[in-house]
């Protein structure tokens, strides 16, 4: 991450820049791979970053939230398996980014559901949990039900439920702070994901408790973003864009004569 | 694209008018193919095969019928007996018979590049698909010192992808995966050794296992059943040119007239017969006049002295 901070140095904090979907899909792919990324990995991730930005769901700054915070940079080992029955799976992720473990766990509890109707997949201690929505929109487009929740916060308790209706490319989001503490509060970075085959799971905020609604996202209004976002490309950080642009360049070779040797006509 | 375009094209009932026509752009593109200054001895040798092939289609095509299922009947006989060139040439030629039917394909070619895992495969039918549709990924002796000479990858310079001899060059540790064909293979031998092991076991049952796999497993499954899907050869093989996969890539861009001038470069003709600015501008009566230029031919020389 040394190389990363450095070229970032460069760059006014606020400098923007406008980016296609294309290129954002690209330099981002590359960036993970440099990273140390499985290709499958990479790409998934690059296509939940997209996803997540195409919404307007801040899919860039999240990402560069997680660059400044935590270490991507380390060997993936997959998430371990804590529990495991036909209908629900726990798994362990030991505090790596949903952009690296979850792909393949959603793709277990999509194959349980298709099976069994329902299942239930929970994966703790996962980071940039909100980018699992990237990956959630394309089992939705699989026709599948798809709701996931997890807390942003424990003081003040945040909550966000998401979800996915059957073959749609976008969801309905609730974010919303509970007034009344429950007595075990421990902190939790985990996320649940239930995912049903015949069924819708759209949140709909009922409950006795009281809480404050601090964020409602609609179908119709993702879906009008992702039209002007299509129309009028993605704005971008500068200086993160450098930054990814640099973590590309770990995947670069250096050039040497013999490797010049018998491309084009300068030879 | 090109699928699609030949199926709809092959499902054609010929009639005498489409047989003649067909018979024309044959006659035309042995022609083009004479007319062509290639300096490569390789590529004018399969280019007069080619033509050699072509003219018998050509003869073959003057004395049958116009059978509702010629197409069929040529293009079985050319894939049992003609060279890849000289196949995909007649396939080409099939296409510019029914604009009406694949014009509107052009729609279409920038299709988004999604590969869906179809996670609850049961891992015997992904064994079957790679033994079916990908067989001769199979067919390479990965321990042979020739099958894995060349690796790939990105360069600093012009980030372009490059070749790297295996064990002697640097940057292997940065190897591109754009050899499918050893992946695969790869894939099909750990499957044997999962199936042994729970024959019953789903496609996602091995990727937990094997999460590095994802995306290979993903191409197959997607890719499996595309007859133009992956370049069907081994790109790690000592004899591999890359220029044939230049010549692909320009090939969908309209390029024509390949002479290779290296195993790495290769020269090509673009836009060669089509209409000119000044043509377009002069009001033509029917645009269609211009609508057909595909295997441009030298033009007449009218300059001679009319010897009296």
């Amino acid at each position: 991450m040394e190389f990363c901070s450095g070229a970032a140095r460069h760059i006014s904090t606020n400098a923007k820049m406008k980016v296609s979907f294309n290129e954002l899909q690209s330099l981002s792919w590359k960036a993970f791979i440099g990273l140390g990324f499985s290709d499958g990995q990479a790409s998934d991730a690059a296509d939940m970053l997209c996803w997540m930005e195409s919404c307007g769901l801040e899919g860039v700054k999240t990402l560069k939230d997680a660059l400044e915070q935590y270490s991507l940079e380390h060997p993936y080992s997959p998430p371990d398996i804590l529990y495991k029955d036909t209908d629900v799976t726990v798994l362990d992720a030991h505090n790596v980014s949903v952009l690296a473990c979850s792909h393949l766990p959603l793709e277990l509890a999509f194959t349980q559901a298709r099976a069994r109707g329902l299942s239930v997949l929970k994966i703790r201690r996962c980071r940039q949990r909100q980018l699992i929505m990237g990956y959630l929109a394309r089992l939705a487009n699989r026709g599948m039900n798809v709701t996931a929740f997890w807390r942003n916060s424990q003081t003040p308790l945040t909550e966000q439920v998401v979800g996915f209706r059957a073959s749609s490319s976008v969801p309905s989001i609730r974010i919303y702070a509970v007034s009344e503490l429950p007595d075990e509060n421990k902190d939790n970075t985990g996320i649940t994901v239930v995912m049903a085959n015949h069924v819708d799971l759209l949140p709909t905020m009922r409950s006795e408790y009281e809480y404050n609604l601090l964020a409602r996202h609609d179908e119709s209004e993702l879906l009008e973003v992702r039209s002007k976002t299509e129309r009028e490309g993605i704005t971008v950080d500068a200086a993160l864009w450098e930054q990814l642009q640099g973590l590309a360049k770990l995947t670069l070779v250096a050039s040497t004569a013999s490797s010049r040797l018998g491309a084009g006509p300068a030879d | 694209m090109r699928e699609t375009a030949l199926s709809l094209v092959k499902q054609e009932a010929a009639d005498e008018e489409a047989q003649h026509r067909l018979r024309d752009l044959m006659h035309r593109a042995i022609q083009s193919l004479e007319q062509c200054d290639i300096e490569n001895a390789e590529q004018r040798a399969i280019n007069a095969e080619v033509v050699n092939e072509l003219s018998m289609a050509a003869v073959w095509l003057d004395q049958v019928p116009a059978d509702t299922d010629l197409w069929l009947q040529l293009t079985d006989w050319a894939e049992a007996a003609f060279t890849v060139e000289t196949q995909e040439l007649i396939n080409t030629l099939l296409i510019e018979l029914y604009p009406d039917h694949t014009d509107g394909l052009e729609d279409f070619m920038a299709a988004e590049e999604s590969m869906d895992l179809v996670p609850d495969m049961p891992l015997i039918q992904l064994k079957q698909l790679i033994e079916t549709h990908l067989d001769w990924a199979l067919q390479v002796d990965l321990t042979s010192p020739d099958e894995c000479y060349w690796f790939w990858y990105r360069s600093i310079e012009k980030e372009e992808p490059r070749l790297g001899i295996r064990g002697v060059d640097e940057g292997q540790e940065k190897e591109l995966s754009l050899a499918v064909g050893p992946r695969i293979q790869r894939v099909h031998n750990h499957l044997d050794a999962h199936l042994e092991k729970d024959a019953t076991a789903l496609t996602i049952d091995y990727l937990m296992a094997n999460p590095r796999d994802s995306d290979i497993v993903r191409r197959i499954q997607t890719m499996a059943g595309s007859a133009y899907g992956e370049i069907r050869a081994n790109l790690w093989h000592r004899d591999m040119k890359p220029m044939h996969l230049l010549r692909t890539k320009l090939s969908f861009l309209g390029a024509q007239r390949f002479d290779p001038r290296g195993d790495r470069w290769v020269r090509v003709t673009f836009f060669q017969g089509a209409p000119l600015v000044s043509e377009l501008n002069a009001e033509p009566v029917d645009l269609l006049e211009f609508d057909d230029w595909s295997f441009a031919l030298a033009p007449q020389d009218t300059s001679q002295p009319t010897p009296r």
